[in-house]
């Protein structure tokens, strides 16, 4: 005999016990909610979360950071743009293809995802999980010969973190404590890394890990809507080098999309707000790429810093979620295909 | 943001229509009938605070079943390392205490309630609300490539927990194994 998931699922909440939920009370607390957050600035997580990591990456104190927080209903001293005003972006003048990758099948185990690209312009491919393991492999793609170096072994690989000549860099998914695996480029080999001397942050959590200047680095929350977070980096070869860094506070929100603008910040460039419904899908020092609900369906915007402009990437965005990991000229976006079963995934560059 | 006695009618007529699915998500990741409650409660709270954005948009169960599994994470946090996530079936550490005369219903919630959290949270979001990947991988706000591999991990402890407790063959309808 054979026992579905499924079927046993749905025995185990057939005969529930009573509901003495009140949603007068629901509603009570609701109203007390709304007016607590009122005072507060309409960002995505997102976007808090990257100024954030901006505000560590450049050792910013507390109230002298990415100041989402202290431009409430925008009013802020850098520029304003709204989606409507954005202009499609040309491919061969605004911007090149590097490469691109469709994935037929988002449902199968298993496939082949762009995962960033390294300092040295290769891209990283990630080919898994299988689905009996749940490991997966990294291969580096040379875009212009379109080879592919598969790296040896099969690990259990999280996000894709820091990718320069030297290493590559992904969140472990194994354990509950932060660890990276890390590939050695030059020897070709894995080692995983987990660092004792980090505090224990069991109660609030551990913030995302991410990789700059050659180490980790990761924020511990401290409570509250308007949040401290403590800021730790870490070396990524020697697990007793753990630094406590400058602490950094900062809005962030549980709200998956807060309002009707998104104020960007950081300290090495001005603070950009974008009106319209948008949302933050990457950060580099030269643009902002972000996602706006355009009728039904969702369009990829990309705000160039240096030139001022907002360029319309692609008119429909697929129900990929993936975040590939770029810096500096590098921009990803994704398209649906195979009638929104799959996705496309594009890497190009700005052009100058 | 503009609330009116309309605004509130239309939520309130959402959470009565809703509560019933979205609490027996959160027992099958909790395991326990009042602590579901208790994340339904938070969840429609933060359900509230978002409502004039949510019925723009059309996302309002969505968003409330994103904030149950939300609530939950939450909660697993911030409680002790030692409680034992499933008060309901404390008593049953081995395989042969599983086999011992409970009902194979039973048998799945003493092995999910051995899972890590996310692991959990992917089964009971693919198999009991029957998302797909790219719809759990968006209430766990993650990767579809962890979604998939979280599944698969789960799958496999389940299906080794129901083996070594000599219960019968568990099968997920519709799982895909594509070797490469």
């Amino acid at each position: 005999m054979v026992n579905t998931i499924e079927e046993l699922l749905r025995h185990n909440v057939a005969s529930p016990p009573p509901d003495h939920l009140d949603l007068g009370a629901v509603v009570d607390a609701g109203r007390r909610r709304v007016r607590r957050r009122r005072g507060l600035v309409s960002a995505t997580a997102l976007a808090a979360a990257a100024a954030v990591a901006i505000a560590a990456l450049t050792g910013v104190g507390p109230g002298s950071g990415p100041d989402v927080a202290s431009n409430p209903d925008g009013a802020s001293a850098g520029p304003v743009v709204t989606l409507d005003q954005a202009r499609p972006a040309v491919r061969g003048q605004d911007y090149e293809v590097v490469t691109s990758y469709t994935n037929d099948d988002l449902d199968r185990p298993n496939g082949q995802y762009l995962s960033g690209v390294t300092d040295d312009g290769l891209v990283v491919v990630v080919q898994g999980p299988i689905a009996a393991r749940g490991t997966s492999r990294v291969g580096l793609l040379d875009p212009t010969t379109e080879q592919t170096d598969w790296q040896p072994g099969s690990r259990h690989l999280g996000r894709l973190v820091g990718a320069d000549a030297e290493r590559l860099t992904f969140v472990s998914e194994r354990g509950k404590s932060p660890a990276v695996a890390v590939l050695d480029r030059a020897t070709r080999t894995w080692s995983e890394i987990t660092w004792p001397g980090l505090p224990d942050a069991t109660t609030s959590g551990y913030g995302e890990i991410w990789v700059e200047s050659g180490r980790a680095w990761i924020s511990i929350p401290r409570g509250g809507d308007w949040q401290r977070f403590d800021v730790w980096s870490m070396s990524l070869t020697e697990p007793d080098d753990v630094r406590e860094e400058q602490p950094i506070t900062a809005e962030t929100t549980d709200e998956p999309d807060a309002g009707d603008q998104l104020v960007v910040g950081g300290t090495a460039s001005p603070i950009v707000t974008i009106r319209g419904g948008a949302e933050v899908a990457d950060i580099t020092d030269r643009a902002v790429v972000v996602l706006g609900r355009d009728g039904d369906g969702v369009a990829t915007y990309v705000y160039v810093r240096d030139s001022g402009e907002l360029l319309r990437l692609a008119d429909e965005k697929s129900t990929f979620s993936s975040s590939v990991h770029i810096s500096g000229d590098y921009v990803a976006w994704d398209t649906p295909a195979n009638g929104g079963h799959g996705a496309t995934q594009w890497l190009g560059r700005l052009l100058p | 943001m503009t609330r009116d006695a309309g605004t509130d009618a239309a939520f309130t007529e959402f959470a009565a229509a809703s509560r019933s699915r979205l609490r027996s998500t959160a027992y099958l990741l909790c395991g326990d009938w009042d602590r579901a409650s208790d994340h339904v409660q938070e969840a429609l709270i933060r359900v509230y605070v978002a409502w004039p954005r949510l019925m723009r948009n059309g996302r309002e169960l969505a968003y409330a079943r994103k904030a149950v599994l939300s609530a939950f994470l939450d909660a697993s946090r911030k409680r002790s390392s030692r409680e034992h996530p499933h008060p309901a079936t404390p008593d049953r550490a081995s395989g042969e205490d599983v086999a011992a005369g409970v009902s194979d219903r039973d048998a799945l919630m003493t092995a999910l309630a051995r899972l890590p959290e996310r692991q959990r949270a992917c089964v009971v979001l693919r198999y009991f609300e029957e998302l797909d990947v790219r719809e759990t991988a968006a209430a766990m706000r993650c990767s579809e490539g962890t979604v998939k591999s979280q599944t698969s991990r789960a799958l496999a402890s389940l299906r080794a927990m129901f083996e070594d407790a000599s219960r019968d063959e568990l099968v997920a309808v519709g799982e895909e194994t594509l070797p490469w």
